[in-house]
Parts: structure tokens; C-alpha cells; sequence
């Protein structure tokens, strides 16, 4: 199982991967969803964390992307947006957990 | 009186016994054969206040401006001394003046007309602009007031004063209302990397409780820890750079560099803002320091800058450019974006503060942002493009600051001695 994060902002992306590390997980991040998509499909068993507000191919674009996949890992969304913008985004979508910034440890760790 | 006070020609005239001349208390014949129904109308239908006075400094008119000016009925003050209408420090030497003025021609107020302060019936004092002309009558000089009520035109200019300080603070204020939650969302970042970071240190620390100390896990914590502190001093900086322009704070002026205070701005306003905007920054290097208020200025930029944000909002490839340059006299800012340009309907009333602009409260800011570049002796202008072009705004802004110390030379000495 591997922890995947994709999330441009460098400071969020980097802590993540830190905690997820701490409690032992292998983690790998992205700082963004084209860099996501190019490493190809993750496994079944792994868990992605998305950012909805991602530059480029948007956070809601990776997850319906994901899916699509035949043997989809679980997804996680987490944003700082306003509450009326995360709405607007989840809507269109399969039904995602979210988690809105700023992020428990614990809230993460549920997932893990 | 001499002639018919009916058949004026207005019918008012022959109603208005309060042609206060014809009260005339030291047998003086008012002003002389024109003080007829003709008379009393235009004195009393004038906007200004009309007072005429004689050698001895008694009131022999008083027109109804006058009486609303002063709380007084004519018939109150007819005949008395006009020094009961002026503030009592001048009141008391007023009769000296007017008898040393018969006595050496010297004028004070004769001929020149200022601005002074008169006494309310109630006490009060308000300022009014007193120009005084001088009528030789077969009885003797007569001296004739004009006075026009200050009051509410000083009223509308402080209010005006006020009511533009307030703006301009309140302009920073809603700017920063929008952006509030561009803000939220950018000190949310590094609040989560802070706590991620923490509770990360905190599970290294719980492993190094379990198989002891090793240096590698204390690097790794103490590497986690630093991580946090950029974190925390990230989010710090975002809440100075805010802090710096909501603050009340009075306009100061002091030598910048132009290059900076713009960059800070732009730095500012993108935060949360469609990353997927293109922002060129052009900054002409090597240019002069001026003298400006930073915080108003960067306020104006910003305010440009969030303008060309919404009229790129939604298009392909939108493009910012801020540059800056100077020509011979004038340091400038110029704002472009790659939007539809500014429709010419809405061009007149484009910096008018409450017309409802086209696009989405844009009026005030420019409004606003214009002040604040006129008071900084320059102005801003727009090239509002279109068929294919965007909007151009520029701030000018004067290498050398002209007005900033003029404002009080600009008086004239004043002679005090009314």
C-alpha cells in the first residue's frame, strides 16, 4: 500500500508526506495533477489524497479520473476553499470524503 | 417713502413691509430716492445676507438673508450698533476701526472682502465671507456688508474630507472583504504544513521513546522542526503584508523605491487569485525614489490589478503585464491585461464612484484609486483598447513632489486686524 499526494502547495505537500512517513507509510507526492496522471494508475490498495484547487487538470478531474479505473484506490479530498466552492466541485462527483484545511493529523490518520 | 411701494411689478413687493431701510431710526433716508418696493424685493430676495451700515456703525439694513443668517428680525437690530453681530474680541474694537478708517482712509476690510467670523443671534459663531463697498449719500458715507453663510459650505467640505478618508479606507476594507477568503485559503496552507509538521515530530519523538535516542532521528526531528518554523513564518508574513494595508493609519509620505512598493502589491493581490493567469512583471530598473504614501499607492495597484483579474476572468490564455517607466516628469505604473478592453459606454462614468460599473464594483476602486493618484500631484488614466486589445491603466505619479508643502504657502498673509 502507498500513500499518494497530490497538492501544489509545497509546505502542505511536504508535511503530509512527513506524517504519512511518520507513521510508516511509503508516500509519494505530486505538485500537481499532470505529474499524478504520468506516473500512471495507482494500485487497488493505495489511498490518494487530492487537493480540489490543484493549477492545471483540476483536483475534481484527477478523481473522476480515478474513477474510471478498472480497480480504483480510495480517494480523499481535501481543500481550503469556502464551503459554497467545495459544494459546487463535490457535486459533479462520485461521493469523495473530504477533508477541509486546515488538516487534523488524526483526520489523515483515519484514512491510513 | 418718496414713491409708490404698489405696482412693482412682482406682487409680492407691496406685501413686504420688511423693507428694513424704511425703518430708520436716525432720520436718515435709507439709501437715499431708490429705496422703494424695487429695493426691498432684491434685498430681500438675495441669497446673500445685505447689511448697510452708516458713519457710526449703525445697522440701517437688514435683509431677510440676514435675519435667517443671524436668528435676528430686522426690527431687532436696526439701529443698533453692528458690532452686536461679530464675535465680542472684535465687536469691542469695531467702532475704533470705522473711526480710524473716516479719520486716515485706511482700510481693513473696505474694499478687500475675507472671510471672518460672525455671532448668532444664540451666541454661536460661523464663519462667513464679509466684503464690504463703501456709498457716499448726501447724509453721509454708508458702508454696505455682503455676506455670504460659510457654514455649510465648510460643513460640505469637511464632510467631503471625511466622507473621502472614509472611502478610501473603506475601499481597503471591502478589497479586503473579497479577499478574505483568498486569504483564509492561503494561511490554511501553511496552518496544515504547521500541524502536520508537529504531529509528525511527535511521532518521531514517540519511536525514539520506544528504541532509545539515535543522532539520525534526532537530525530527522530537529530537520521536521525547522520545516514547521518556515511554515509558521509564512503564515506570519501573509498577516503583515494584510495588516500593512487595513490599518487606519494617516497618510505619510516618504521616498520609495517605486519598483518595490508595486511588486509587493502585485505579490499581494495574487494571492488566491486564477493561477493559471499569466502575470509579466516589466520594472524598469534605475529609477528614481519618490515621495508618495506606499500604502495608497500599493492600495491602487492592487485594486488595478484585481481590475484585470476580473476582466480576464474565464478567457484563454489570460495575460497581466505591470510595468513601470518614467518619462520627463512622471514616474509610471501602467496595469495591462489581454481582456476585452473597456466598452465605450462605459467609458464616461468609468471613475465615477457611484455609478454602477459594468463590471463588478469597479467604480469605486477606480474612483478612489484616482483620488489618491491626484493627490499625489498625478493622475491615472485609462486606454481602454477593445477589438481585440485589453485595458491599459496608468498611475502617473511626479518625480518631484510639487504640491505636498504648496497647499500652505498658497495663503496669503492675512491681515488680523478686523
Amino acid at each position: 500500500m502507498r500513500i499518494h499526494i497530490v497538492e501544489d502547495d509545497f509546505g502542505v505537500r511536504d508535511a503530509l508526506t512527513e506524517l504519512v512517513s511518520a507513521f510508516g507509510f511509503a508516500a509519494r507526492a505530486y505538485a500537481d495533477g499532470e505529474s499524478f496522471l504520468r506516473a500512471g494508475p495507482p494500485g487497488p490498495s493505495d489511498i490518494v489524497f487530492v487537493d480540489l484547487g490543484l493549477p492545471g487538470i483540476s483536483g475534481s478531474d484527477v478523481i473522476r479520473w480515478l474513477a474510471t479505473q478498472a480497480r480504483a484506490p480510495r480517494v480523499v479530498a481535501i481543500s481550503g476553499k469556502p464551503r459554497a466552492d467545495i459544494d459546487a466541485m463535490l457535486r459533479e462527483l462520485p461521493s469523495t470524503p473530504l477533508l477541509r484545511k486546515p488538516l487534523e493529523a488524526d483526520a489523515i490518520a483515519a484514512y491510513l | 417713502m418718496h414713491q409708490s411701494t404698489t405696482g412693482g411689478g412682482d406682487g409680492q413687493a407691496g406685501e413686504q413691509p420688511a423693507i428694513r431701510a424704511d425703518v430708520d431710526p436716525g432720520g436718515h433716508p435709507g439709501l437715499g430716492s431708490v429705496s422703494d418696493a424695487r429695493w426691498a424685493s432684491i434685498l430681500n430676495t438675495a441669497v446673500d445676507g445685505i447689511i448697510v451700515i452708516d458713519e457710526q456703525a449703525r445697522i440701517m439694513i437688514f435683509n431677510r438673508a440676514c435675519e435667517r443668517m443671524f436668528g435676528f428680525a430686522a426690527e431687532e437690530v436696526v439701529g443698533r450698533n453692528v458690532a452686536m453681530l461679530m464675535p465680542p474680541e472684535h465687536a469691542a474694537d469695531h467702532d475704533a476701526y470705522v473711526e480710524g478708517y473716516m479719520r486716515t482712509g485706511h482700510r481693513r476690510i473696505i474694499g478687500i472682502g475675507r472671510e471672518v467670523r460672525a455671532r448668532h443671534r444664540d451666541g454661536t459663531l460661523f464663519p462667513i465671507d464679509l466684503s464690504v463697498g463703501e456709498a457716499p449719500t448726501p447724509d453721509g458715507r454708508q458702508f454696505v456688508g455682503i455676506l455670504r453663510d460659510l457654514t455649510s459650505r465648510k460643513d460640505a467640505e469637511r464632510r467631503l474630507n471625511e466622507l473621502q478618508a472614509d472611502l478610501i479606507r473603506l475601499a481597503r476594507v471591502s478589497a479586503l472583504d473579497e479577499m478574505g477568503s483568498a486569504l483564509a485559503h492561503e494561511l490554511n496552507q501553511p496552518l496544515t504544513a504547521i500541524m502536520l509538521y508537529l504531529q509528525a515530530v511527535g511521532r518521531e519523538f514517540a519511536r525514539a521513546k520506544e528504541m532509545g535516542h539515535t543522532a539520525e532521528a534526532d537530525a530527522r526531528a530537529d530537520a521536521i522542526l525547522e520545516k514547521a518554523r518556515r511554515e509558521a513564518h509564512r503564515a506570519g508574513s501573509i498577516i503583515q503584508r494584510i495588516r500593512s494595508l487595513v490599518e487606519k493609519r494617516a497618510p505619510e509620505r516618504k521616498e520609495v523605491e517605486l519598483n518595490t512598493i508595486v511588486d509587493d502589491a502585485v505579490d499581494l493581490t495574487i494571492i488566491g487569485q486564477d493561477r493559471n493567469v499569466t502575470i509579466v512583471r516589466d520594472y524598469q530598473a534605475g529609477l528614481p525614489t519618490l515621495r508618495i504614501d506606499p500604502v495608497q499607492i500599493q492600495q491602487v495597484v492592487v485594486n488595478l490589478v484585481r481590475n484585470a483579474y476580473e476582466a480576464v476572468k474565464g478567457r484563454r490564455g489570460g495575460r497581466i503585464v505591470v510595468s513601470t517607466s518614467q518619462d520627463d516628469r512622471h514616474a509610471l505604473v501602467a496595469i495591462e491585461d489581454s481582456g476585452p478592453g473597456i466598452p465605450r459606454e462605459v467609458l464616461t462614468d468609468l471613475f465615477q464612484a457611484f455609478k454602477t460599473g459594468k463590471r463588478s464594483g469597479m467604480g469605486l476602486g477606480l474612483a478612489i484609486s484616482r483620488t489618491i493618484a491626484q493627490n499625489h500631484g498625478g493622475d491615472l488614466s485609462v486606454d481602454p483598447g477593445g477589438e481585440g486589445r485589453g485595458a491599459r491603466f496608468v498611475v502617473r505619479l511626479p518625480l518631484r513632489p510639487q504640491d505636498e508643502e504648496r497647499t500652505e504657502d498658497d495663503e496669503p498673509g492675512e491681515t488680523r486686524a478686523d
